[in-house]
């Protein structure tokens, strides 16, 4: 091989990188415009399909654009040096010696930027595995205790009631999924409620709400003090309960879930300095509720759907390729 | 024996050896996990993750004033507790 087609090569790799961190980039710096935007609320679903694109391409871009860095064109794709790639830099690195013809420091920052986009990778990885070890913790936890403590009630055909007085209702998604009453919100809603309530907790269950949600919870795991990422998991936290009413809107009155939605959401005591961000949650779904918003149009809706599809892709398929 | 067997296995029974006889008792109240269970349920414990999903969370001082007067207004405070 030339010297010159070497350079070159090495001039598309890094092309590629720098691509990947556009990419990357982008798709942090979209979060604050896709968390202000208002359509989100008229096709839920469509703005939860874009915000799991956005996460998948941040997260590959992100690792693709440091290990590209770290080894331009070496071979035709990223992927593919990534594992010669590596013990090559590290061997150079530790002879100290240098076949390109390229500067120590040069060397130095494909290094640093190798060292950090494994370690990007590890993290990310090791997150997704300790957010969903800590989901199914969880919830064995709660099932067991749900033996224990929970009983039938006709007012709930099919969910399990819990004897506190405050109110509350949650779903326990898996495969044995389960939703809970408190005797709170038994006390608190009438009938049409339960009903509403009960709706909204089953579309939860039925679609699997929690596995859309768990990508966030590991972001949020992973970089506990970005804004970004905080902001993200309200967002898509916020959209998955919209989809939810809409569900439950299929087969109750809008007025029974409103209803129940604020019986229970005034009926807490509010624990000093928290909630600050899901204070305004059941506000806005209420307000949802109350106005109805017109879905996005068919064709709006697929346009969301190919970009999301887009995004997802586009980083993937400039590590491959 | 089978039974408190497991509870014991699960942490929700002590046992002691009295003898060539196991003794069993409880590890905690059935209020102290009622507790737990709603502290969870609720989003106190300060550990939020994806293990539940909560039909509507508490509201504080204006904004669930504010709701409420919207309640009326659709007239759903007449026919809510029946």
């Amino acid at each position: 091989m030339t010297h010159l087609s070497k350079s070159a090569e090495e001039m598309r790799g890094l092309a590629d990188a720098a691509l990947l961190a556009v990419v990357a980039i982008g798709s942090v710096a979209g979060v604050p415009a896709l968390v202000r935007a208002s359509w989100p609320r008229r096709s839920p679903a469509a703005a939860i399909l874009l915000w799991q694109a956005l996460g998948l391409a941040g997260g590959t871009a992100a690792v693709g654009a440091l290990l590209g860095l770290a080894m331009p064109g070496d071979q035709s794709s990223v992927a593919s040096t990534m594992v010669s790639g590596t013990a090559w830099r590290l061997r150079n690195l530790t002879l100290a010696r240098d076949p390109d013809g390229a500067s120590i420091v040069v060397l130095g920052i494909r290094v640093l930027s190798l060292v950090a986009g494994l370690a990007l990778l590890a993290l990310l990885c090791w997150v997704l595995v300790a957010a969903t070890a800590a989901v199914i913790h969880a919830r064995r936890r709660q099932r067991a205790l749900l033996a224990l403590l929970a009983h039938g009630d006709p007012k709930v055909p099919g969910a399990l009631v819990v004897d506190h007085p405050a109110a509350a209702a949650y779903c326990l998604p898996g495969l044995r999924s389960k939703i809970v009453v408190s005797a709170g919100a038994l006390e608190l809603l009438g009938p049409a409620e339960l009903a509403a309530v009960l709706a909204h907790e089953r579309a939860h269950l039925r679609e699997r709400h929690d596995l859309v949600l768990l990508p966030f919870t590991a972001l949020r795991r992973a970089f506990p003090r970005s804004g970004r990422c905080t902001d993200a998991y309200g967002a898509v936290a916020l959209l998955v309960e919209m989809l939810a009413d809409d569900r439950a809107l299929r087969a109750r009155p809008a007025r029974e879930l409103v209803s129940a939605l604020v019986r229970v959401g005034t009926s807490g005591q509010v624990p000093a300095g928290a909630l600050a961000v899901a204070e305004s949650e059941v506000a806005a779904r209420v307000t949802r509720l109350l106005h109805p918003v017109r879905p996005l149009p068919g064709p709006a809706v697929a346009a969301i759907c190919l970009g999301a599809a887009l995004i997802a892709t586009a980083p993937l398929a400039l590590l491959l390729f | 024996m089978t039974v408190l067997d497991r509870l014991a296995k699960k942490g929700f029974a002590r046992r002691q050896r009295d003898g060539r006889a196991w003794r069993y008792c409880p590890s905690a109240t059935r209020e102290a996990y009622v507790a737990e269970l709603m502290l969870t349920a609720l989003d106190q414990t300060g550990d939020r993750t994806a293990a539940l999903t909560r039909f509507a969370r508490s509201m504080s001082g204006v904004e669930a004033d504010a709701l409420r007067d919207a309640l009326e207004q659709i007239g759903g405070g007449n026919e809510g507790t029946g």
